[in-house]
């Protein structure tokens, strides 16, 4: 990392070329546990019951 | 030099979630059962950004579910001037942020952690026999992002995972557009430089 991230931040920012994206982020995904999806529709149907 | 933002070159006219949507958004109370399909088509991606913006794997499901439960109810304002998944992006994103908000007590964009030390530390254990369980690219992405301080990971995450513009990005943050590229920068360069030390590590591991 750059020692002076402050003055490195203040550059004018058309001169600044942050480089190519990383592209294995693009789509990053992450598992889940199988009951996500039925805690959301217990905590909607609760919300809405008592709503 | 710099990436167009993809986002804003995808047409709403062409939403893929438009069927499902129509129908989470026709019943009075909303159809859950077209909702839930957009959750289990999105639950992986919101559990990512959950899980690496905050670094907090205990949350990460938890936040997710807020996030979604929280689109479900405001389903019916959605108007289609977006993308349904630039919509729930939206939500995510700023959902997290004011998560990390609530629990640092202060600014997340300030938060310096001691990278240097987590990072040796991943190093060395990287060089030792849990090396064997990171071999995958997907685990071995989400080591190095654990590894990064706040201050660069949160930036990275929101212009090359949720592939904002580095301006939505700068607006989201509250900084501004130069800081905004150079810790994108920063990130970038230390996102591959430790990707690539960690990978080192293990293919020096599997060759002894």
């Amino acid at each position: 990392m750059s020692d002076d991230p402050e003055d490195s931040e203040m550059q004018d920012s058309g001169k600044i070329d942050p480089g190519e994206p990383i592209a294995a982020l693009a789509g990053f995904e992450h598992d889940t546990s199988n009951d996500l999806v039925v805690r959301i529709r217990h905590t909607i149907q609760l919300r809405t019951t008592v709503g | 030099m710099s990436r167009p933002p993809i986002n804003r070159s995808r047409s709403p006219s062409v939403d893929p979630d438009q069927e499902l949507l129509q129908d989470a958004q026709r019943a009075p109370e909303g159809d859950l059962r077209a909702f839930e399909q957009l959750v289990l088509r999105y639950q992986r991606r919101v559990v990512a950004n959950c899980r690496y913006i905050t670094r907090d794997p205990n949350n990460a499901e938890d936040l997710a579910q807020e996030v979604l439960v929280k689109a479900f109810f405001r389903i019916h304002g959605f108007e289609g001037k977006s993308l349904f998944a630039d919509w729930l992006q939206r939500i995510k994103i700023k959902h997290c942020l004011s998560h990390l908000k609530k629990q640092a007590g202060r600014s997340y964009v300030g938060i310096e952690e001691a990278d240097v030390d987590k990072f040796e530390q991943l190093k060395d254990r990287a060089t030792a026999e849990t090396m064997a369980d990171a071999i995958s690219d997907k685990r071995l992405i989400g080591e190095v992002l654990d590894s990064l301080p706040s201050i660069l990971r949160i930036p990275l995450l929101l212009c090359d995972m949720d592939e904002l513009s580095y301006e939505e990005v700068a607006q989201l943050l509250g900084i501004n557009l130069s800081a905004t590229k150079m810790r994108i920068k920063r990130g970038r360069e230390e996102f591959r430089e430790r990707y690539h030390k960690l990978q080192t590590a293990g293919v020096a591991k599997d060759a002894k």
